[in-house]
């Protein structure tokens, strides 16, 4: 079984050359196919290791600065690897369909698929490999290879900023890895990462500013307030399989980064875990309300995957709450629902970028407020957008709920279980989680409404036509993952259970008897919500049988100059909630009121900016580059001059070199 | 057997009744006679028998919000402890899926209103699901706060509370039943945060979104309201009702609680105002204040603070 | 029982942060002179019948009848209804209310430990209700609001004695008498002055008196 796995690395690889040799009409299916064969054998390379409880091991021995690599996908790994592969493959075979119209506007595909599998295949070792420098040079090739996929539309400006963006917050947080990565490196002499574990012993002082200083760098990738400036500019301006692909994959590779650091450090503290708990709710809050006050369809989307990460940083800290106060219950059931909602969140958010991307395609727009009645024209769309808008609000009978009904039950257990510090952090954790799930009921409701449901808001420029099979086939899948983990989680939970091992150490973990029977149970109460459901429809469908059902328009109160223009809009939906959030959005609103008795032109402009942005990250830039205008005559653009610098370099260099010899 | 049964009679048939008795303390306190008390079945029997105006915006999500959404009320009372106490099923932590089901019925609601492209359905579902939003934090608390001092999780363990000292019951009671009190008023839609006579402008949030509704679907929607608002009653009714009274005594208490509740609401409804709409998120937030005094009562009680 | 109505008292707080009519604040301040004299009847033991009787009948006279009746006289006569534009708007109020009574009962926790011969709550409850009453001065416009959080707080520190001496000293209950009926009186006065000279009790005029 193991000889699937480097193999299958290797023909994703041989899928960005092969890609360059078939003209562009047949790069997508190629690629796809590429990627399909590796992450399958992938696929059951890790399902495997997941299932026999055995970590496989593969040595690498590169050249000098790097040395020996290790990769070895041990059960934390061949989770990550296990979706990553098959949401990859998702991805792929959605660009098969959505690229098509672009190569109608004569744009070249080479630079894009070559880089697609490149992507793949390095967030696929990112999650195995065990030796820094290869870590470190594997995340970078991840970094610029979304880099280079997200500026596929670089002829708007926008993009292009909004990727620049994106490099520079990679590199910010790479710093804070590489700092990391060298204190311990040079505490425990060797690159290895098995070797890091006696440092974190050794030097328990050190173990906090670690933790902090990984969770800026990984936490960067991941989306935490405040590190996730670049996510809400960069995943509106990718293609929509790209935005897909990173927002379920590459940012649950952050995530994997922290648990990563988690399993190394033998003793957490109760510093790291109120550290995380504390940073999760508000990056929870934070995400959904600000997603609550955009217009722009895939910002939503962007700022709602913030807030998911923030409650996978919720089930982690209450994970790591339960390895601080030694409640296994809470370890178990923190960490299952961390991990499900990583791999929950991973199904339905590119499911709804995908949706988006749909509907991208045919209304050629991203404002919500211009949209509406998408689904008389899109009904499969409609299906999707709607499966992927339940199960990210966190209902059953779906996916979503399974993973916040574990994050709810670890806080009842840590409540049970502890002293009155966690007692007190786990109700306001439970009150965070609840609020933040109403909010994001509001906020899909919301984007479902106005997006499909009513009349359309404005004309749209070409007919509005349905997705093509591939997209299609895509969707369909990520909707019957969704079905099966939301009606019969008890299979997806024997494979995180396996994960979630890990992270006791030295301790055999003992069966949890308790959570089968409840996930039994959770699921018969699922099936017959599902199954009544059905019945209702299926009573009001008798019922009406034989009836008399006519059509008529929607009631209006006797106005008789109603247009589409009079419905509720996606500002007016959310208003009523914005004004109670307040303090965590910005928005600048600019009115010309109707003036007069029978008023005229009138206008209402909002607009919404990130207050981390605004207020933090602005200003700094602007004392940064006042800074750095005070060295601007160094480059002048005149060649003799940078010949002089050299000559300037040279001689200092050698007096350096003739006193040093001295 | 015969408690499972008389439970499942009681969730087919008390509902409307709850409403029956609601309208007639209103219309007592409006000197009127007033409908009789059966006279929530005859329109649920007559809508049922009635054709259906759809409107021409909408789409299937619109056909099929109502039924979801009485499903999900119906599959949300097995969990409910119901007459004498006992519950259809029950397991670790069904309270959070007993929410998240509710959660789901009021999802289709807010997009079965917002299908059918009025701005008046649209009003009605941005209020609605503003003010659901802030009940959760409380509701949660409340039941967390609950399932600490019980040291079980289930809804049918977390009612029963004689293993509480009396001092720290009473407070335990008074103020849960109050806080779920102003959940109920705030789900059922009753006054003071919605008034469920008319559909005008001010009082826009449940009534409204059912305007476009006709026929079975109405009676869907009207049985749907009427056995939320008795379940979340049921929990009200739990708390105070201890548990080591004799089947038959807890089923009667169980119903006068029920009818003082009814009493109550019709009470409020004739005698208070709603309130203005910017001040319902106070009120709300008045639950989760007091959900916060009692989760506060008990941690202290059980550091040594209450003596 | 006593917890319990310590804890009504709390209650009463919050409603005060959260409201804008100025008569349910009145009505409030009446009710939680009630429950002071209900703790005081049934806190005190049997030890010194007339100084018990005294204590309670002037918490139940005073701060329960005659300070409300007089303060409606007053609101009434200037007609004063609501409390339409605070600084802060009702909600965070609430919310800040809240966070000061959760503070206050943080202080209980704190205070669990410390062998004090009272109810710990005491003390929490009545930080939190002297912090909220400040609170309500801060945050609110009206003259009048002022005087009702001035006397919220009044009620705080009536608590807060309850709970440290058990025996409460005959000087510190004439203190508070008199405190009270200075406050009252002169206001009252004042009152009727400021709106004939003013023309509305609104702090914004007063700040026309600095140089």
């Amino acid at each position: 079984m193991t000889s699937l796995y480097l193999p299958g690395i290797f023909v994703i690889l041989s899928g960005s050359f092969i890609s360059l040799l078939f003209p562009d009409k047949m790069k997508g299916a190629v690629t796809s196919l590429c990627i399909g064969a590796g992450a399958a054998s992938i696929s059951v390379f890790a399902f495997n290791v997941l299932m026999s409880g055995e970590p496989a091991t593969f040595i690498l021995n590169l050249s000098e600065p790097i040395g020996a690599v290790r990769i070895t996908v041990d059960m934390l790994s061949a989770f990550f690897t296990l979706f990553i592969a098959i949401m990859s493959f998702t991805s792929s075979l959605y660009s098969i369909g959505y690229m098509k119209e672009y190569r109608d506007k004569g744009k070249t595909f080479a630079a894009h698929f070559f880089f697609l599998p490149v992507m793949v295949s390095s967030m696929l070792l990112v999650v195995a490999v065990q030796n820094v420098l290869a870590f470190l040079i594997i995340w970078e090739i991840m970094s610029l290879s979304s880099f280079f996929l997200l500026v596929f539309n670089n002829e708007k400006e926008e993009t292009f900023k909004a990727g620049i963006n994106y490099l520079v917050a990679m590199h910010v947080g790479v710093i804070f890895l590489i700092s990391g990565f060298t204190i311990l490196s040079i505490n425990s002499g060797s690159q290895d990462f098995n070797s890091f574990k006696a440092v974190f012993t050794e030097h328990n002082e050190l173990t906090n500013i670690l933790f902090i200083i990984f969770f800026a760098g990984f936490g960067t990738k991941a989306g935490f307030v405040p590190f996730h400036t670049w996510l809400p500019r960069a995943h509106p301006a990718a293609p929509s399989h790209i935005s897909g692909l990173m927002s379920g994959v590459m940012i649950k590779t952050g995530i994997y980064g922290i648990l990563r650091i988690i399993t190394l450090i033998p003793e957490p503290t109760f510093f790291m875990a109120y550290f995380i708990l504390l940073i999760s709710l508000f990056t929870g809050i934070f995400g959904i309300a600000n997603a609550l006050a955009q217009k722009n369809l895939k910002k939503i989307l962007a700022y709602s995957s913030i807030e998911n990460i923030g409650i996978i940083g919720i089930g982690i800290g209450a994970g790591l709450l339960g390895l601080a106060y030694n409640i296994e219950s809470l370890t178990i059931l923190g960490f299952s629902g961390a991990l499900f909602h990583v791999v929950n969140h991973s199904i339905f958010k590119s499911l709804l970028f995908f949706a988006a991307g749909g509907v991208y395609k045919a209304t050629h727009i991203l404002n919500i407020e211009k949209m509406g009645g998408l689904i008389k024209s899109m009904k499969f769309s409609a299906v999707f957008f709607l499966f992927g808008a339940l199960a990210i609000s966190g209902l059953p009978p779906f996916n979503g709920f399974i993973g916040e009904f574990f994050i709810y039950w670890s806080m009842i257990q840590g409540i049970q279980g502890g002293t009155v510090p966690l007692i007190v952090a786990m109700i306001v954790s439970l009150a965070g989680l609840a609020f933040i799930g109403a909010m994001s009921l509001i906020c899909f409701t919301n984007l479902f409404s106005i997006v499909f449901l009513g009349n359309p808001r404005s004309t749209f420029h070409s007919p509005v036509t349905e997705v093509t099979a591939a997209m299609k086939g895509a969707m369909i899948f990520q909707c019957v993952l969704i079905a099966a983990i939301g009606l019969a989680p008890v299979y997806a939970f024997k494979i995180i259970l396996a994960a979630v091992g890990i992270f006791h150490g030295a301790d055999p973990l003992t069966e949890p008897v308790f959570i089968f029977n409840t996930l039994g149970s959770l699921t018969t109460g699922i099936l017959i919500f599902t199954v009544t459901s059905a019945g209702f429809i299926l009573l009001r469908f008798l019922l009406l049988r034989n009836k008399n059902v006519s059509q008529f328009k929607t009631w209006d109160c006797g106005y008789q100059r109603g247009n589409s223009r009079m419905q509720y809009s996606s500002s007016s939906f959310t208003s009523p909630f914005l004004k109670l959030v307040k303090p965590l959005i910005n928005v600048k609103e600019k009115i010309r009121e109707p003036e007069g008795l029978f008023p005229g032109y009138a206008s209402y402009k909002s607009s919404t900016e990130d207050i981390f942005e605004a207020w933090i990250i602005n200003p700094a830039i602007k004392v940064i580059e006042k800074f750095l205008n005070l060295f601007r005559w160094i480059q002048n653009g005149n060649t003799q001059h940078y010949i002089l610098y050299g000559l300037i370099f040279l001689i200092l260099t050698t007096i350096w070199i003739m006193a040093a010899s001295k | 057997m015969i408690g499972t049964i008389a439970n499942i009679l009681f969730i087919i048939l008390f509902p409307l009744f709850f409403t029956g008795c609601i309208n007639r303390t209103k219309s007592f306190w409006g000197g009127r006679q007033g409908p009789s008390l059966f006279q929530p079945y005859r329109d649920f029997v007559k809508l049922l028998k009635k054709g259906a105006v759809i409107s021409r915006t909408t789409s299937f999500i619109f056909a099929m919000a109502p039924s979801v959404t009485a499903a999900s009320v119906v599959s949300a009372a097995l969990f409910v402890p119901l007459l004498g106490k006992t519950s259809f099923m029950s397991f670790d932590i069904d309270f959070v899926l007993f929410a998240y089901m509710l959660a789901a019925g009021k999802f289709f609601t807010i997009i079965g209103a917002m299908d059918t492209g009025s701005s008046f359905e649209g009003m009605g579902a941005s209020r609605e699901a503003a003010f659901s939003a802030l009940v959760e934090p409380g509701f949660f608390i409340i039941l967390g706060s609950l399932a600490f001092i019980v040291n079980a999780s289930s809804f049918s363990e977390i009612m029963n509370l004689s293993s509480v000292s009396p001092d720290l019951r009473i407070i335990i009671t008074v103020l849960s039943s109050i806080a779920l009190f102003i959940m109920l008023l705030a789900e059922g839609c009753r006054v003071p945060v919605d008034d469920p006579n008319t559909h005008l402008e001010l009082t826009m949030i449940h009534e409204v979104m059912v305007l476009d509704n006709s026929g079975p679907d109405l009676a869907f929607i009207m049985y749907a309201s009427a056995l939320k608002m008795v379940l979340i009653g049921s929990l009200i009714a739990n708390i105070i009702i201890p548990a080591d009274l004799h089947p038959l005594i807890s089923a009667a208490a169980f119903i006068s609680i029920h009818l003082t509740i009814a009493a109550l609401i019709g009470t409020i409804e004739s005698l208070l105002a709603r309130l203005r709409m910017t001040h319902i998120p106070q009120f709300i937030l008045y639950m989760n204040s007091i959900a916060m005094v009692i989760s506060a009562v008990i941690v202290l009680y059980v550091s040594g603070g209450l003596r | 029982m006593i917890p319990f109505l310590i804890i009504l008292f709390s209650l009463t707080m919050l409603y005060l942060g959260a409201t804008s009519r100025v008569e349910a604040y009145i009505k409030t301040l009446a009710l939680q002179g009630v429950i002071l004299f209900f703790i005081i009847l049934l806190d005190y033991g049997t030890e010194n019948i007339p100084n018990l009787i005294f204590l309670s009948a002037e918490t139940l006279a005073v701060k329960g009848v005659l300070i409300p009746l007089v303060l409606m006289n007053v609101v009434r006569k200037n007609d004063i209804k609501r409390e339409i534009e605070p600084n802060i708007p009702f909600f965070f109020s609430l919310i800040i209310t809240s966070s000061i009574l959760a503070w206050g009962f943080y202080i209980s926790w704190l205070m669990s430990d410390v062998a004090i011969s009272a109810h710990p709550f005491f003390f929490g409850v009545s930080i939190s209700t002297i912090v909220t009453g400040l609170f309500i001065i801060i945050t609110r416009k009206k003259i009048i609001t002022h005087i009702m959080g001035f006397m919220a707080m009044e009620n705080g520190i009536f608590l807060l004695t309850l709970a440290i001496a058990k025996e409460m000293p005959f000087i510190v209950a004439i203190g508070v008498l008199l405190d009270i009926f200075i406050a009252v009186y002169l206001l009252g006065f004042l009152v009727n002055k400021i709106q004939d000279a003013f023309a509305g009790v609104h702090i914004g005029t007063l700040t026309k008196l600095k140089d």
